[in-house]
């Protein structure tokens, strides 16, 4: 197989737009392998403040978000068994270094990632994790799709 | 006879909010619990966290629990710039949000079910650095010591806020850092 790309999803509108972007791209589908990749971090005093039935059902949610990407990809056109949802639960201290830890894994020939349209507030509070992958990745392409 | 609302933040749910706010590690993460946690506590429709850009003047999303994805695209919901959060640095309660002269977006949030709006300005220190807003269905009253706890927890909040941000900005100067000749670093 000769492209393997690696997507970097959430639940986010972004996320959504990127799996617009990819579905609308002229691809050749059996010639190209996708991971649909879920970073998910638990965070510390989340069972206190949510409950633990509702943090215990949030890997599974992200199961569904990444599912339902995977079953728009295949509407689109792209083989199932060429997809693989890859939903990470290893506790990383930032997004960022979960997703590279990921790109070491799976060596993808491209990472896409969504960025929405952000004021420097906005980049301020949150950060951008796609500026973080674009300086640390190497000998991988990396796509950001902006919204 | 006047009526009191119950009160639903308990010292439990205080602690538990609170000591979420200290050890969370993603701040819109904590964001997303925080307005969640809000809406279930009091059973109301939606709640949401927005950040103020104090160069553009302007607010910005961060997350919410409730709100349609075709509603929050017209937020902040004002003629201009009607922030009277940071004016007084006080929760402003909006009884008749639809009917609200200052509100721009009437027929989105008639279309969304609002019907009352309990905004608390999110501050660090004494700077407003976004709000928290709560939106109902219905309209609502909120017990006093309630309201007083949601605008300490905002506060608390809007440490972290600035404090993530510095966090960030750190890194963009590590960033940056690096990139500059070893000679220019050497000393320190």
């Amino acid at each position: 197989m000769g492209n393997k790309i690696l997507v970097a999803l959430n639940d986010s509108l972004s996320s959504r737009t990127v799996l617009d972007y990819i579905g609308n791209l002229s691809l050749c589908p059996d010639d190209l392998q996708i991971i649909l990749l879920h970073v998910f971090r638990k965070p510390s005093g989340g069972e206190e403040l949510m409950g633990k039935k509702y943090m215990n059902q949030q890997p599974a949610k992200y199961s569904a978000v990444l599912e339902d990407a995977k079953q728009y990809l295949v509407n689109k056109g792209f083989f199932p068994e060429n997809i693989e949802n890859v939903l990470v639960t290893e506790p990383y201290p930032t997004i960022a270094e979960g997703i590279i830890e990921q790109v070491r894994l799976f060596s993808p020939t491209m990472v896409i990632i969504g960025r929405k349209r952000m004021s420097k507030a906005e980049e301020f509070v949150m950060g951008d994790v796609s500026i973080k992958l674009v300086r640390a990745l190497e000998g991988t392409a990396v796509l950001v799709v902006k919204m | 006879m006047v009526y009191v609302p119950e009160r639903k933040i308990n010292l439990a749910q205080y602690r538990a909010i609170s000591h979420a706010i200290s050890t969370y590690e993603d701040v819109v993460l904590l964001g997303k619990h925080i307005v969640e946690s809000i809406c279930r506590s009091f059973d109301i429709m939606a709640a949401t966290v927005l950040v103020f850009d104090d160069r553009e003047k302007k607010l910005y999303y961060v997350c919410s629990h409730g709100l349609s994805d075709e509603y929050l695209r017209k937020q902040p919901e004002f003629e201009e710039n009607f922030l009277q959060e940071f004016v007084t640095g006080q929760p402003v309660f909006f009884e008749d949000f639809r009917n609200d002269p200052r509100v721009k977006f009437k027929e989105a949030i008639q279309q969304e079910g609002i019907v009352s709006m309990l905004s608390f300005p999110i501050k660090c220190r004494k700077n407003v650095v976004g709000l928290l807003k709560l939106y109902n269905n219905d309209t609502w009253m909120i017990h006093d010591e309630d309201k007083s706890s949601i605008f300490v927890l905002s506060e608390q909040f809007g440490l972290v806020i600035d404090n993530n941000g510095l966090k960030n900005f750190l890194e963009e100067v590590r960033a940056v850092m690096s990139n500059l000749p070893l000679r220019m670093v050497s000393g320190i």
